[in-house]
């Protein structure tokens, strides 16, 4: 019997923060970009075609009334916008993309719709891109990088020469020297310290994304480190960070954090399974069918599927 | 004293609304970090977890915030913010598939703590409760969870879905009517509604 001192019904369970954080900035994005695209459908009649044509003519009128006093810059409805940030970090919408800049950074984004550019000039910028069609997607150079998506969250750091792109949600391609790689949620990618190098040959595949490429001290900027514990995700990107110097404590480290039931907990086993699977740890399939058994409809559990078949493939 | 304190209130979410219907961000942020416990609250109680949930609280956010400029004050900013939440779970309620309803295994109560057997036996209960609720018809739905689940008293049920305390009270009755017909042999879920019909009344 089920018996209940006070109420049988369990509490309300919370959204986590980073999912807050997801809902704010949709919110925003869609008040700032989406209203018209998702005003709701108006039932036909005959007065639309009469109305819009009745617009259209005031339109007109008011454009050939307005044209005296244009001012020249009229392409300032097209041309990029800069944003710069000081000593802390700071936000900023455009259009249907939710931007927030690491402190000490700064980034350019062009509002002619197609595609629609962002130049990553310095630091670290995180950028929140609603679903959009292929046919128009949202383009971020930092360097010789170039990350193509079409609807997504993810970070791209830029200093000097050295890119990091950290991909929190959905897929992107990134495009180096000639060279393409797609990465998804949870993957991270950068580019190597030296300058003059070619293309980059080990550019991790879309199965294996987050491999490391670069020496282990590469310089990126980040926002200024609080003294408070760190977050889910600052902890996952650190992990990300040690997977170079010591992919052991990294997938450790990883488990750990798995433990929990964020989204940071999921891309984290997701992580610590890849990691396995590259090392060729026995602990891999393990990994795989526990994200699978906990996850089964995780962000990466098509990748789990496939590399637990390769893993079949491969181990007798 | 009370009715000069809930007027002042009234001023301030008045002020605060009018701001933020005027496009003002931070008066928009104040409004989303103000509401935005009170609305999961009321929407994770109708749809019954957070599945869903992320998308649910936009839709309702921005309905909000394209209703602000008719917000008048005559009910506090928390009460019409959540009544506007709910109508928006509506379409979420109607645009999503029914949950499949899996049986599962529960381990014999000598096994485990008796604690840890009573939450997963609730929770198991509730996943039921649920899935059923996703059966019936929206509105009946909508009374059952905020007055019988949640437990709020009708007349602010009534407000929260634009109808009357006697409307509200017949959608409950005839939801947990129908509720009890789909528990069958389900003792479970039968046994849920029965505790649930004792602290709801």
């Amino acid at each position: 019997m089920i018996k209940a001192s006070s109420s049988p019904v369990p509490p309300v369970e919370d959204l986590d923060e980073l999912a807050w954080s997801r809902v704010e900035r949709g919110v925003w994005s869609r008040l700032d970009g989406g209203a018209a695209a998702r005003a709701p459908e108006r039932r036909r009649s005959w007065v639309t075609p009469a109305l819009l044509v009745a617009a259209a003519a005031a339109a007109m009128i008011v454009a050939l009334l307005a044209w005296p006093q244009r001012p020249p810059a009229q392409a300032l409805a097209i041309a990029p916008d800069r944003f710069v940030s000081g000593a802390a970090s700071s936000s900023v919408s455009a259009g249907d993309v939710f931007v927030v800049l690491d402190a000490a950074s700064a980034v350019t984004i062009a509002r002619d719709p197609s595609p629609q550019l962002a130049v990553v000039e310095s630091g670290a910028v995180s950028f929140t891109v609603a679903p959009r069609p292929r046919t128009r997607p949202f383009l971020v150079s930092a360097g010789d990088v170039t990350v193509r998506v079409v609807g997504t969250q993810f970070r791209v750091a830029h200093s000097g020469e050295v890119v990091a792109v950290t991909v929190e949600r959905g897929v992107v391609e990134v495009t180096y020297r000639g060279t393409h790689a797609t990465l998804r949620a949870g993957a991270s990618w950068r580019t190597p310290q030296v300058a003059s190098a070619g293309p980059l040959a080990p550019l991790a595949p879309s199965l294996s994304p987050s491999v490391p490429t670069a020496p282990p001290h590469v310089p990126v900027p980040t926002a200024p480190t609080a003294p408070t514990a760190p977050t889910e995700q600052a902890r996952f990107r650190r992990l990300t960070a040690l997977e170079a110097t010591d992919p052991d404590a990294a997938i450790a480290g990883y488990l750990t954090l798995a433990r929990g039931t964020s989204r940071w907990s999921e891309l984290a086993l997701f992580a610590a399974s890849r990691l396995a699977v590259d090392r060729g740890d026995p602990r891999a399939p393990g990994l795989l069918t526990s994200y699978l058994h906990r996850f089964p409809r995780g962000a990466n559990a098509d990748d789990a599927r496939e590399l637990i078949s390769q893993l079949h493939g491969v181990i007798p | 004293m009370v009715d000069v304190a809930r007027a002042a209130s009234r001023g301030e979410d008045l002020a605060l609304a009018r701001r933020a219907a005027d496009g003002d961000r931070e008066a928009q942020r104040a409004v989303f970090h103000a509401q935005r416990r009170g609305i999961h609250h009321a929407l994770f109680r109708v749809l019954g977890s957070n599945r869903d949930l992320e998308d649910a609280l936009q839709d309702s956010f921005v309905a909000i915030f394209r209703a602000l400029p008719s917000f008048r004050g005559e009910s506090s900013l928390a009460r019409w913010c959540q009544t506007i939440a709910i109508r928006t779970a509506y379409a979420t309620i109607r645009h999503r598939p029914p949950q499949a309803v899996e049986l599962a295994l529960i381990a014999d109560p000598a096994d485990v703590d008796v604690d840890v057997y009573r939450t997963v036996r609730l929770r198991e209960g509730m996943r039921r409760l649920y899935a059923a609720l996703d059966r019936i018809e929206t509105g009946r739905r909508v009374a059952f969870a905020l007055h019988v689940i949640d437990g709020r008293p009708l007349e602010e049920v009534a407000d929260l879905m634009d109808s009357t305390r006697l409307a509200v009270k017949t959608r409950a009755w005839r939801a947990r009517r129908e509720l009890l017909a789909r528990a069958g042999k389900d003792s479970l879920l039968a046994e849920l509604l029965a505790e649930m019909r004792g602290v709801s009344r």
